[in-house]
């Protein structure tokens, strides 16, 4: 890993080690109701515990995207509510093991709007710690519900994550806000299937080395009814590079450790890569520029 | 003998203060001190004076820092080769 780019990262960095466990998987069965739901919860909590015991003691594990209900074509039929049985099973879950979770998962938000595509993060409590909404759904294929904020909450070992599902990182602007917001650790859950192999590298790395945070990407296996699943989940770092990645088409349990607080250490201390701020004073080593560089005004596309 | 790198010189100064960002002209002008930077056999600069050529006088981070050391760097050389 290179953080400092050209010049070394200047300073002492402190930081705690957050231990993260990708699930590469596929649901046990295209839900059409809450029983077939119950079925692939059963599946998700055996590769949770299968990863306790292999991998134990780690504090965050991702699942991909609406694992809980499956991608077929009446994938609506299974939403689930917040006080439901099914989402009281994933938070006994993560009490039981101290452990925090991430979970794609289709929430019927009891307001009589079709249901929305959701990662909800659950704590070591045993409580909802983040409902995310995801905001880019992926048309004209998927009719859900978009949300319409990306949002930043606080997790285990310094880490400020962001939640956001598949075809969100397609648009770099997901990426970017999230990492304004001060995201350090970003989760993309997703179902990319073929033939987005490429892209699915490609945005994931691209999301890290713009925005200087870690990437936690899981990915479905596997095929259903409709698609072929890659798989190809990664932990991508703050330089863009892969850290580790799961191989592709079969499931997979793996871990990585990243450390939250080099990417908050980066932003403050790094004399050279620091995109974010860089954009926005262009040219600032010029004699020119004052030291401070010039905005971003320039651009048209960003005055729609 | 050519000159050492005046850059690799100074950020081996700068970590040497400490100095942590956000942080103030003034701060790291402070932390510096009086310490010489050795660029050749015969030749010194105080390095407090580089930064007290700069113009921007917070830095909300290191990058901030570091590109208004360049421009003003770049301006004094411009100066100095082309104008005087």
């Amino acid at each position: 890993m290179n953080i400092g780019n050209c010049y070394p990262l200047h300073g002492k960095i402190e930081t705690e080690a957050l231990s993260v466990v990708l699930l590469q998987m596929s649901p046990a069965l295209s839900a059409k109701n809450k029983s077939d739901v119950d079925l692939n919860i059963d599946k998700i909590f055996e590769y949770i515990d299968r990863a306790s015991f292999g991998l134990p003691g780690f504090d965050l594990v991702l699942t991909p995207e609406i694992v809980l209900n499956g991608f077929s074509a009446e994938f609506y039929k299974s939403a689930v509510t917040l006080g439901s049985s099914q989402i009281a099973r994933l938070k006994e879950k993560c009490a039981e093991l101290q452990i925090w979770a991430v979970f794609g998962v289709i929430i019927d938000l009891e307001d009589g709007i079709f249901p929305r595509n959701c990662a909800l993060t659950v704590n070591s409590e045993g409580e909802i710690a983040n409902l995310y909404i995801k905001t880019t759904p992926w048309i004209p294929v998927e009719p859900f519900t978009p949300g319409d904020e990306i949002q930043v909450f606080d997790g285990p070992k310094g880490s400020r994550i962001a939640t956001i599902i598949c075809s969100d990182g397609d648009y770099m602007d997901s990426w970017r806000e999230a990492a304004h917001k001060g995201a350090n650790v970003v989760c993309r859950i997703s179902d990319y299937m073929t033939p987005y192999q490429d892209a699915y590298e490609i945005t994931n790395r691209a999301g890290a080395y713009f925005n200087r945070t870690y990437v936690l990407a899981t990915n479905s296996s596997e095929m259903d009814e409709n698609f072929c699943y890659f798989g190809r989940s990664m932990v991508v770092g703050p330089d863009g590079n892969i850290i580790t990645q799961a191989p592709e088409g079969t499931p997979y349990i793996f871990k990585a450790d990243v450390y939250p607080g080099l990417c908050d250490h980066i932003q403050k201390q790094a004399f050279m890569g620091n995109l974010r701020w860089q954009e926005h004073h262009r040219g600032a080593s010029s004699p020119e520029t004052g030291g401070v560089g010039r905005d971003k005004s320039m651009y048209n596309c960003l005055k729609r | 003998m050519a000159d050492v790198s005046i850059d690799h010189i100074f950020i081996k100064a700068l970590d040497r203060t400490g100095v942590q960002f956000p942080a103030t002209k003034s701060d790291i002008i402070s932390r510096l001190g009086n310490l010489e930077l050795k660029l050749s056999s015969s030749r010194t600069i105080k390095a407090s004076s580089l930064v007290s050529a700069i113009e921007p006088d917070n830095f909300d981070n290191g990058a901030a820092f570091f590109c208004a050391y360049h421009s003003a760097l770049y301006r004094d050389t411009y100066k100095k080769a082309f104008l005087a």
